[in-house]
């Protein structure tokens, strides 16, 4: 093994079988995985490696006169360090009724280019 | 979907009592196949259950192969709830469930509606499972306020807009507690640690990858709440660390005692189905499970009512949940067109017992009639364990056994012609709708007739009883496999 080669213990979060694998790299890219089920533990374990990404999941206020808080998802993953600084931002905003799931509530979130879209509908 | 407002037609063919993930599959599926008279009763204004306070990530992989949040889940089904020609009851409860001969009566109390007396044909239980509280795991102490139940405080941050406290401890490891830590800090609280009674969490290594590694929110293993500080609101916990030995955990002396500060503690200790209405008309309830016995078609002890969902057994995942409000369904549907296999006499020709590291086994009865897939729940993690069903020796290996991963076991129907006490093949043959003859021991042939719903009125031969009685339980086991 070269000197370089780092092997990190990642935990696949792709889904509930969880696996938990070895990840061989050279810091840049890959070079090996194991102990993963599926070619989803490939892409989890480069991700996590090269640019660890996570799905954004909070609420957000809206103007409804039925519920009181809007859940909201990024739409695609979003970098795992800024998580937190995205959660924040997030309670700045309000939601306007009528809102169908999917559409966009907040796009190009902290120009990282990823929207925020509704995880559920609300008519009024 | 059509609401009920009025006294209007209160007979229907399949009712369906809870609007969760479990009730909505139900009735989609019996709309789809062709049952018009369904009612869906609800007692939330709204459907989805506790999905639509899920808000995180995980739903949806198993049925849509895609991750979808709780919310977006359940929206999948209302909206196809609204496009069907399913009655509803929204902000309606059931109160009692009366068993007659030829119907099933529910007593509801709703909003629009008052006190109405249903009748209905069949009746599926998709009642969902409620939260064990401080009461339940008796923890010492003051009564102080601040102390709350995971999926309340769920609820209070996600539906209501309310915070529970800013420094919070978590008590249990399951995936709830996990998934409102993370939940909690995003929302800016100091989660000061998961605290776990067992040496091992309950909840899905992703969870704890993804809830605690990535937030940086310590889990202390072998750990437990043992004393509650404060006066009106709570000021600290007293922690200490437990010994797990032979299957019991306790709280020794001499083990690590210590006091942490907080203002909120959350309880994250286990669900319970919810069957209060079952036990009004006398379903028989497992133990084990909390929720009723069931064979392999989701019957219940009560011809016609069957039971699907968090309300049979609490399950990990939302998709299970669906997928067994299908198969529900799909027994009542059955039931309904008088299709066989559902004289209630089948209901339990073999009852499935659980033996070593094994916490409960669903369905708990089988009648013969099928393939029947098991959910299986271990109580302890096991590596390469061996599950092992005595009686018809059915064996398979599993690589690894977790509390909080269900295991599936899909048994074919020729294992359970090893049964003792059948002495030969097992034949069902149906001569019309009302007559079930069977085939047993091949000497005795014995025919019983029905009255179309699966009640026996006659059997000419009283052999019968006696064949089946013979069969002995089948104890499912889980061992190291060697």
């Amino acid at each position: 093994m070269k000197e370089k080669t780092l092997l990190k213990n990642i935990i696949c979060i792709s889904c509930p079988a969880g696996c938990s694998m070895e990840a061989l790299s050279d810091g840049i890219k890959i070079l090996s995985v194991s102990g993963n089920q599926c070619k989803k533990g490939i892409k989890f374990a480069e991700d996590e490696i090269i640019n660890p990404i996570r799905i954004l999941t909070t609420t957000v206020n809206i103007n409804s006169g039925i519920v009181s808080r809007l859940p909201v998802r990024s739409k695609t993953g979003v970098p795992k360090e800024k998580v937190m600084q995205m959660a924040a931002e997030l309670k700045k905003v309000k939601a306007a009724t009528p809102v169908k799931m999917g559409d966009v509530i907040l796009s190009d979130i902290l120009a990282s280019g990823i929207d925020i879209i509704s995880s559920m509908s609300v008519d009024k | 979907m059509e609401k009920i407002h009025t006294l209007q037609n209160i007979k229907y063919d399949l009712t369906i009592i809870g609007g969760g993930p479990a009730g909505m599959a139900a009735a989609l599926k019996a709309s789809e196949s062709g049952i018009d008279n369904i009612l869906l009763i609800e007692r939330n204004s709204f459907f989805g259950g506790i999905l639509p306070q899920c808000i995180h990530g995980g739903f949806g992989l198993k049925i849509f192969n895609r991750e979808l949040t709780g919310p977006e889940y359940a929206q999948i089904y209302i909206d196809k709830l609204r496009n069907s020609r399913i009655k509803v009851m929204p902000e309606t409860s059931a109160l009692s469930l009366f068993k007659d001969d030829d119907f099933i009566e529910v007593i509801t109390a709703g909003k629009n509606t008052g006190i109405l007396k249903i009748k209905t044909k069949a009746v599926i239980l998709a009642l969902g499972c409620r939260e064990k509280t401080r009461g339940q795991i008796s923890i010492p102490g003051t009564r102080p306020a601040g102390i709350f139940t995971a999926g309340f405080v769920q609820k209070m941050v996600n539906i209501e807009g309310y915070l529970p406290g800013k420094d919070v401890i978590i008590l249990g490891s399951g995936d709830i507690g996990l998934i409102m830590a993370r939940r909690l800090k995003l929302e800016g609280c100091n989660v000061k640690g998961v605290y776990e009674i067992m040496p091992f969490s309950t909840g899905l290594s992703r969870n704890i990858s993804q809830c605690l590694k990535d937030f940086e929110i310590p889990l202390f293993l072998s750990h437990t709440v043992t004393n509650i500080y404060g006066e009106k609101r709570i000021e600290a916990v007293e922690i200490s660390e437990t010994d797990w030995q032979a299957g019991r955990r306790e709280v020794k002396s001499g083990f690590k005692k210590y006091k942490v500060k907080c203002d909120c503690l959350i309880l994250s200790v286990g669900l319970i189905p919810e069957n209060e209405l079952s036990k009004t008309c006398g379903i028989d309830i497992d133990n084990n499970t909390g929720g009723p016995l069931v064979n392999e078609y989701f019957q219940t002890s009560a011809e016609g009512i069957f039971a699907c969902g968090n309300s049979l057994f609490v399950n990990d995942i939302a998709d299970n949940v669906t997928e067994d409000g299908f198969s529900a369904a799909a027994s009542a549907i059955d039931f309904l067109n008088k299709k066989d296999g559902f004289s209630i006499s089948s209901y339990s020709r073999a009852n499935i017992v659980p033996g070593e590291n094994i916490a409960y086994c669903v369905p708990q009865k089988i009648s013969l009639l099928k393939d029947v897939n098991f959910k299986i729940r271990a109580r302890f993690p096991l590596k390469n364990a061996l599950i092992e069903f005595e009686q018809i020796n059915f064996r398979q290996k599993i690589k690894y056994v977790m509390p909080g991963e269900l295991i599936n076991i899909k048994i074919s129907r020729d294992y359970f012609k090893n049964l003792p006490g059948l002495s030969s093949d097992l034949q069902i043959n149906t001569a019309g709708s009302n007559n079930l003859k069977i085939n047993n021991s091949g000497a005795s042939d014995f025919k019983i007739q029905t009255d179309g719903r699966g009640a026996v009125k006659k059997q000419n031969n009283t052999e019968f009883g006696k064949s089946f009685s013979k069969i002995p339980d089948i104890t499912v086991r889980i061992k190291e496999s060697t």
